[in-house]
Parts: C-alpha cells; structure tokens; sequence
C-alpha cells in the first residue's frame, strides 16, 4: 500500500511537470536554434533556472548527503565550487556567447572548430564530449534507479520503471528541446527546494531539536567529522582545493554548460544569473545537515548504500506520501539534467559529427537529425547502464576530470594569438590518456592533488611543447562554421 | 565595449577574491572554532563566501560598467 501511494506521487509529479513543459512550448516552432540553444532568448529567470537544474542534480541531491554521511568535512568542497564556478562562468560566459551569438554556434565543438579553424579538431572535441555526457546520463539514471526503489520499499521491479522514467525524458526532449527543459526546472527547484528544506531543516528539528544539537551530537560521535584531514592526505586540504579547482571550469567546459551559455538573451543576464545563483546553491549546506543526520540515525551503511542514508531515514520514519514528494522531486533533479545531457549530446553528434561527413544532408534536416540523434544517444546509454554498470562507474572519474580537459582549449581561444589546432588536439588526448591511466591503475590523488588538476597541467604542457616545437599535424584552412556552414535561415 | 575594457583591476580583484577565499582560502579556514550557531567554521567560513560572492560579482560588475 505504502508503495502505490508513494509511486502515485512520483508518477504524478514526473508527468505533471513534464505534461507542463511541453505546454509551455507548445507555440513554439522547432528549429535547431531553438531545439538547442532556445533560439539564445532565456532572460535571467530562465537562464537561473535553466543553469541551477543543470548543476543541482539528482548527483548533489543523493551524493552530497552520501558524501556527508560517509567522509564528513570533504563533502563541503561542493558548496566551495559551485561559487567558484559562476565567477568562472562571470568572466569567461559573456565572451562565449558573445562568439556563439557572432558565428551562430550551437555546441561547444563549434567554438573549437570555429577559434582553430579546424573542423577535425572540431570533430575530436564532440566526440570526447558525447563520451562524457553519455557517462555523465548514466549517473543520473542511477539516481532515479535509487529513488525508485526506495519509494518501492523493496517491493517493486526497478528495471521496468527505470526504463518507463527514461522512455518519458526522451519522449520529452524530443518535442520539448531546451526551452521546455528549462520550464520543467522552474517545477523542478521549487519542489527539490522543498524536498531540501524538509530533509535539512525538519528532520534535524524532529530528531535533534535544532541543527545546533545535532553538530553537539556529531561533535561528540564524530569528532574529526567536521574539519579536513592535514595536507597530503587522501580528502585533505590540498586534495580540497584542487578539486575546487577543476570543478570550477565545470560550467564552461561541460557541452550542455556551454549550450546554456548560448541560450542566454545577452550578455548582461548571463553575468545577473552568475550573481543570483550563488543564494541559491545556498540551500546545499541542507543536504548536508540531512547527511549528518542520517549518519547519527542510521550508522553502519557501507559502500554504494550511503548514496540512499538520508532517503532511508524519510522510508523508515515517515509516511509514503512524504516519502513519495521527497522521491519525486528526487527524479526531476535527475531528469532535468538528463534532458540537457541528452540535448546537448544529440545536437554534437547532428551537427560535429554526423554534419562533418554530409553537410548538406544535416543542414536541410538538421531539427530532424538532431532528434534522431537524442533518441540514438539516449538508447546508447540506457543499453551500456542496464549492461555493463560497473564499469561505467570507474569510467565516471574519466569524464568528471575529462570535461574540464576542455578548458585550456576555451581559455586559450581568447587570446588574439593563439595556439594551432594540433596542440589543443595533442593536449586534449595526452590528458585524457593520463586519466584513463590513472584510473586504471586506481590514483584518485597524486600527492594528495586531484588527477583533474594535474591532467589539466600536462594538458597546457603539451599545448605549450607542441607549438613551441612549431608541430602542424594538418594545414590550416580557413572556415567560419557558423555563417558558410549552418546558416538555420538567419543569415 | 571590448572584452579587454571589462578585465580591469577592480574587476580581477573582485573576482580574485572570492575564488581565492573559496579554493586557496580554506587551508586557513580549516577548523572546528569558533563554533557559531553549532556550525564548525570551515562550514560557516564557505556559507559567508557563498553569500558574498554575488556582492563581490555585483561589484566587479559595476566596475567594468563605468
């Protein structure tokens, strides 16, 4: 019985909120531009919504507690990065859109291959990041799997209503685009904000009095819990501050960050969203007071499980329907930004990947192709998630660092003189193939640093060796891939 | 208004500080006291720099404008 009431509210709150999505835009005619980008329209409101559902993900809403519950003072670095980001975003987003808005780009392998003159380099970039998003998916399709089975109680088949929830985002990315994602995400942060002020607020007060008590408590429990470990060690401050770091390039280097950066109206709402979102972001120290309080509730989960403490604390000690709302807010944190990953992943493949081989072909049905590619992406990773989980999991650490490898690239384009094309390229893969290194050899830190970091200094290494030894792996042709190649009736 | 106008000093430092006070600047933020509202410091210390990040961004902001 718990579990029908429970899966009513979930199925009620996805569909609600999507069923608002696609009426939102019902009017609206879809072109690539608006499919993608939302036609660069979004003012600050929707840019804020639209930017704050792509960084608070089912991923902050499950991990961040997780990460409380099982390590304490580390889980702190992501109410330091989120800052960290949007003042990135201030001073790198105006610039990037103002270039996107110029050479109407729509992903950010277009803003590759248009500052490099180089379409190769172009493809290289969309390809790395359709590999990522696809990763980064599978991330939020696990969220959803936890969700779903906690507000099951154990009862229900996941696999059928895990693939049910992800038939329903694409159906929706497919007829709503980016504009529609934001409005979902308007629904989507008030209800996760209640979801958040419930699980910070009302269950330290019920279980501890106040959250006052509940650090005493933890005090007295935990007592190396609320401070970073010394230097060099694993979570300790130096392994803090360079993940702060790499983290910080997250929202100009990530394709749907930069596809967000296009959509914006114009330059000044991109810098008012970057001072709002922060109040915002607030609201994580929350999910942290609900992670401590499932430590001292419900101690002992290992492993995979304390990605679930403080939604077991809401199964075990409250009715289904708060249980229900909690868990439905849950899986729109998730879905939401699987929309924008799917988009953003669809309209690379459409346009950098697909569009390279037959230009014509994509530029007469390029709405079209870009759909079809959502759907293709999205069948991708719901196949390697039901298929082969476990490694995707150790893979997930490649994209996480692997996305910020892109920011030498962005950085550097904004330099009059810049480096060629081949050194980016050469940075790009020398990183990545250190990554990939170092995860399967299991070396999260280097001398207490995030291999992030680290990988993204051998990356400006190479861009900087490779140019100064004057290495050009192919000519330089001159292109302008927005105004010859894509011109979507505006030019 | 060209890009290099608005990468004056006022906005590198307004922009500067914050990011430090976030990244670098928790190696001295690293305590448990002084403990404000039950909050260890650290914790307390991050929610400042999350609140005045908007101030100093508002700030670099005006700056580039003039």
């Amino acid at each position: 019985m718990n579990s029908i009431i429970a899966f009513a509210i979930v199925t009620a709150i996805i569909l609600g909120s999507m069923g608002f999505g696609v009426l939102a835009v019902r009017r609206i005619k879809m072109t690539p531009q608006e499919l993608v980008v939302g036609n660069r329209s979004f003012a600050t409101i929707l840019l804020c919504v639209l930017f704050a559902g792509e960084v608070v993900t089912s991923f902050t809403f499950l991990g961040a507690a997780g990460y409380a519950y099982s390590r304490g003072a580390p889980a702190f670095y992501i109410l330091a990065y989120f800052p960290a980001t949007l003042i990135v975003l201030f001073l790198l987003g105006p610039t990037i859109w103002r270039r996107g808005r110029e050479s109407n780009f729509l992903t950010n392998a277009d803003y590759f291959a248009s500052m490099y003159q180089s379409r190769v380099l172009g493809l290289l970039v969309a390809i790395c990041g359709v590999f990522f998003l696809v990763l980064y998916l599978t991330v939020q399709l696990t969220g959803i799997q936890i969700l779903l089975e906690i507000a099951g109680y154990g009862s229900v088949q996941i696999g059928s209503t895990g693939t049910i929830a992800f038939v329903l985002i694409v159906i929706f990315v497919f007829f709503s685009g980016l504009r529609g994602v934001a409005w979902v995400s308007m629904v989507k942060d008030v209800l996760v904000l209640g979801a958040i002020l419930f699980a910070g607020i009302v269950i330290p007060v019920h279980f501890f009095g106040s959250p006052v008590n509940l650090f005493a408590k933890l005090r007295e429990a935990h007592p190396d819990w609320l401070t970073l470990r010394s230097n060099l060690l694993p979570n300790g401050t130096v392994w803090f501050v360079s993940t702060v770091l790499v983290n910080a390039v997250g929202l100009v280097c990530w394709p749907h960050g930069v596809a967000a950066i296009y959509s914006a109206r114009d330059e000044a709402s991109i810098r008012r969203n970057a001072m709002l979102l922060p109040f915002y972001l607030m609201i994580l120290v929350l999910v942290f007071l609900a992670g401590f309080s499932a430590l001292l509730l419900m101690p002992g989960l290992k492993g995979d499980d304390v990605d679930q403490s403080f939604m077991r604390v809401v199964q075990t000690h409250y009715p289904a329907w708060v249980l229900g709302g909690v868990a439905g807010a849950g899986c729109l944190a998730a879905l939401v930004p699987g929309s924008a990953l799917i988009l953003a992943a669809g309209s690379l493949i459409a346009k950098n990947i697909v569009g390279i081989f037959s230009k014509s072909f994509v530029e007469r049905h390029q709405t079209a192709v870009t759909r079809v590619s959502v759907i293709a992406v999205a069948l991708f990773a719901f196949v390697s998630w039901a298929t082969a989980r476990s490694t995707l999991v150790s893979m997930l650490l490649v994209a996480a660092s692997g996305a910020a490898q892109f920011f030498p690239g962005m950085l550097l384009a904004f330099f009059d003189r810049r480096p060629s094309a081949s050194s980016i390229a050469a940075g790009l893969i020398g990183s990545l193939l250190f990554l990939c290194w170092t995860t399967a050899v299991k070396l999260p830190v280097i001398a207490g640093v995030n291999v992030g970091l680290v990988a993204m200094a051998l990356n400006f290494a190479v861009v900087g060796l490779v140019n100064l030894a004057g290495l050009t792996l192919y000519s330089r042709r001159k292109l302008t891939i927005g105004k010859t190649l894509y011109t979507d009736g505006r030019e | 208004m060209s890009s290099a106008k608005r990468f004056n000093i006022v906005t590198i430092l307004f922009t500067g500080i914050p990011l430090f006070a976030v990244s670098f600047g928790i190696c001295f933020a690293n305590r448990d006291e002084p403990i404000l509202f039950g909050f260890p410091f650290l914790l307390s210390y991050l929610i400042f720099w999350a609140g005045m990040t908007p101030v100093c961004l508002w700030l670099a902001d005006r700056s580039a404008r003039r």
